[in-house]
């Protein structure tokens, strides 16, 4: 049963009150010792307790609020969906399990799926009975993610999956995850790629976390050895899989983008005490690189308002390109930021990383990963300088 | 927050745009001196420019600041030789109450009106302003000197900040009771003046000193953005056409990742200099227009000065315009306060 119901005739004041309303009265009692976990250099943190969260999130109908309400979704607003992204990263709430799902896949089977495949798996990502992992990147298959080399061969009534993913967030936790493979090796490299639902529980999987530069662990690595799916666990046709993968829509980001600015406001704060408290803050030249990383944060709400506003925006298509050549190195920079506000404690690592230590190692993974900021600029000077032939 | 545009700013946009490209040529630009007469004289009669935000109860047509921000930042694109920055932020500064003489002219573009507000060895900084009016009579006269004036050699009306009895407040003046020193500029394509003021008589126009540097801020803004974005694409077709080792500089990856950048911070500036004048009718101006001002004259001087880098050695040259747009986003970046100065009101509105 829905918390809110009729979410698209909510007026958003209301909205958000809900939303405060439901958030007030359920992250207490066990789940209050979520508040502030899970979050980035964090993600390790109470996977068993934030499972439980997912499930009492599904429950109240907050997954899969931007879908449209013939998937299952609530038909919610982009302004509401900012909202509920606002009004979570306000109270601390734990980082996500299921946003895989639900901001990856979900998009991708109502782009692209069958009805047949819509009405298996949106469900339980919007009850977080199910959660999933993003099968891309390889080895040999980092930015040039179009040589990926696991093979995938029809089998009957399966498809055989062999071959090694990497960096691959949360596929310890992940009931299913979304497999990039190689349907067709004679094909050019971006044709002979398909997009596989592979199930995760079978003796053909096995998951190897690495460990982070914060020393934790939240992606992995997954072999996969003749793992199998059933045959219609294909979104779009054999060969499609390139189109399918990247026609994901930045859309949901920008979405994304708002709340998560919510979260660097808070760190952004935590700077400032912390080097109120070292005496940082005092130094007027540390204080102007603050100031500087203020007006950074409040040029990222700009960006992504504007963007949200106007869907074609002035550089259609490569928004998330911009936006994320935006905030990765901006949060970078205050991670770097956080060190300079502690002084020379923060070279001490007594009893753990501290926040601004997890803060300033967690960021270097920021212009890396979901496309490098090298890959995001090839990106837009495509756009803007045409392709460079291949010679 | 609604950053589109209606069908009907297209249009204007679209109709400026072509106006300009037609008539504000280099050339024209480049033999103006900083003013061609007859482009502004067009620009007010025939396209109206003027009279888009002001009342219509004061001969103008009672659009908003987003129509007056189309058209300066399509101004910014060809570096307009006319005082179009100065008369709109003028008109924007002033109390219609208290300017109602001088509304409806500086609506048909009859007059040219810009404001003064730095002074010497005070800069930018409002409580330092030392210009005073007395009463007199009916009105008031006024002394000091102001400095940095923008169009100040060929304003009609100046709009002058000044304190009587420790109030703040604008006061006009006729340009012919005052004495006025024309600069030679940095930036070719928009001159300065110093002008200096003896018991020159004077009317109080306005009271919101403040706000007239936040409007000055956020037009300076908006300009910018124009002035980048000009530059951007003045640069993208030269690296699209210009040859070395048998193919065209676009298809080099050290020169398109740094165009990339260029692209990333123009976006920015274009999001933050519109927010500000999304947000011109609420307080949170009063932090948004220091906040454009400082982002989009950064972006446009990093385009600018990257554009001369990319074009090589004919960059340099007297005779290609990229020159003059890293001119003008420099003068812009400079003037009502450097990144520093913007940093430290931010900070201090902001309560950081």
């Amino acid at each position: 049963m829905p918390a809110v119901d009729d979410i698209p005739n909510l007026p958003d004041a209301e909205f958000r009150r809900r939303v405060r309303e439901w958030l007030a009265a359920n992250l207490t009692g066990e789940f209050a010792a979520l508040v502030g976990s899970g979050g980035p250099g964090r993600e390790h943190e109470n996977i068993e307790l934030r499972t439980r969260w997912e499930h009492e999130l599904g429950a109240a109908g907050w997954i899969g609020l931007g879908w449209p309400e013939a998937h299952g979704g609530r038909g919610a607003t982009i302004a509401q969906q900012v909202i509920f992204f606002e009004e979570y990263a306000r109270v601390g709430g734990p980082g996500r399990l299921s946003h895989m799902g639900e901001y990856l896949l979900a998009p991708t089977l109502i782009a692209f799926g069958t009805e047949e495949q819509q009405r298996r798996f949106l469900p339980s990502i919007a009850a977080a009975t199910e959660f999933w992992c993003q099968g891309y990147s390889e080895p040999n298959a980092g930015s040039d993610l179009a040589s990926v080399q696991t093979r995938a061969v029809r089998d009957g009534d399966v498809w055989r999956v062999t071959g090694q993913k990497v960096w691959t967030s949360l596929a310890h936790v992940a009931d299913w995850c979304f497999v990039l493979a190689r349907t067709d090796p004679d094909a050019p490299k971006r044709r002979g790629l398909s997009y596989l639902l592979v199930p995760m529980d079978q003796p053909g999987i096995e998951v190897r976390p690495i460990t982070q530069i914060t020393g934790t662990s939240e992606f992995n690595e997954v072999f996969f050895d003749g793992a199998v799916t059933a045959a219609e666990n294909i979104v779009g046709a054999p060969g499609d899989g390139w189109r399918v993968a990247t026609g994901t829509l930045a859309f949901e980001r920008g979405v994304a983008t708002l709340g998560q600015q919510l979260g660097f406001a808070r760190e952004l704060d935590e700077v400032f005490a912390a080097a109120r408290a070292s005496g940082a803050y005092d130094d007027p030249v540390w204080r102007d690189a603050a100031v500087d990383a203020w007006v950074g944060l409040q040029t990222l709400r700009h960006q992504a308002l504007r963007t949200l506003g106007t869907p074609a925006g002035d550089l259609p298509g490569v928004e998330a390109s911009v936006s994320k050549l935006l905030w990765a190195p901006w949060h970078q920079r205050l991670g770097e930021l956080a060190m300079t506000a502690v002084g020379p404690t923060a070279t001490l690592a007594d009893g753990g990383l501290s926040d601004a230590q997890r803060l300033f190692l967690y960021t270097r993974a920021d212009t890396i990963y979901g496309g490098s900021n090298e890959i995001q600029r090839n990106i837009i000077a495509d756009r803007l300088l045409g392709r460079v032939p291949r010679s | 927050m609604e950053f589109g545009f209606t069908a009907e700013q297209t249009d204007l946009r679209d109709t400026v745009r072509a106006f300009l490209t037609r008539h504000a040529t280099s050339a024209r630009v480049r033999a103006a001196d900083g003013f061609d007469a007859e482009l502004w004289r067009r620009l007010a009669g025939e396209l109206g420019v003027t009279a888009l935000a002001i009342d219509e109860k004061h001969g103008g047509f009672g659009a908003s600041e987003v129509e007056v921000g189309i058209v300066l930042e399509e101004a910014g694109r060809v570096l307009l030789p006319a005082p179009y920055l100065s008369t709109v932020t003028a008109a924007a500064a002033v109390d219609p109450a208290l300017a109602a003489d001088l509304l409806p002219r500086l609506a048909d573009g009859s007059v040219i009106v810009t404001l003064a507000l730095a002074e010497p060895g005070a800069g930018w900084t409002p409580d330092r302003w030392a210009c005073t009016a007395r009463r007199s009579g009916d009105g008031y006269v006024l002394d000091g000197v102001k400095e940095h004036v923008l169009d100040g050699a060929i304003a009609d009306v100046v709009v002058v900040a000044a304190v009587c009895d420790g109030e703040p407040g604008l006061y006009a003046v006729r340009a012919a009771d005052l004495r006025c020193t024309p600069h030679d500029t940095l930036d070719p394509t928009r001159r300065q003046a110093r002008l200096e003021f003896e018991a020159v008589p004077a009317s109080l126009v306005g009271r919101d000193v403040r706000r007239a540097v936040e409007l000055l801020w956020a037009a300076l803004a908006v300009e910018s953005v124009g002035v980048a974005r000009a530059s951007l694409e003045l640069t993208v077709d030269y690296l699209r056409t210009r040859q070395q080792f048998g193919v065209p500089l676009a298809h080099f990856q050290a020169l398109r990742h740094r165009v990339a950048e260029l692209a990333v911070a123009v976006e920015a500036a274009t999001s933050s200099a519109w927010y500000a004048l999304r947000v011109a009718g609420t307080e949170e101006f009063t932090i948004a227009a220091p906040l454009a001002k400082l982002v989009a004259t950064r972006a446009a001087y990093a385009v600018t000065a990257e554009s001369i880098q990319l074009h090589g050695a004919i960059g340099f040259t007297w005779e290609h315009d990229a020159h003059l747009y890293f001119k003008r986003a420099t003068a812009n970046r400079l003037l009502l306060g450097d990144e520093v100065a913007l940093r430290r009101v931010i900070a201090a509105r902001a309560g950081l």
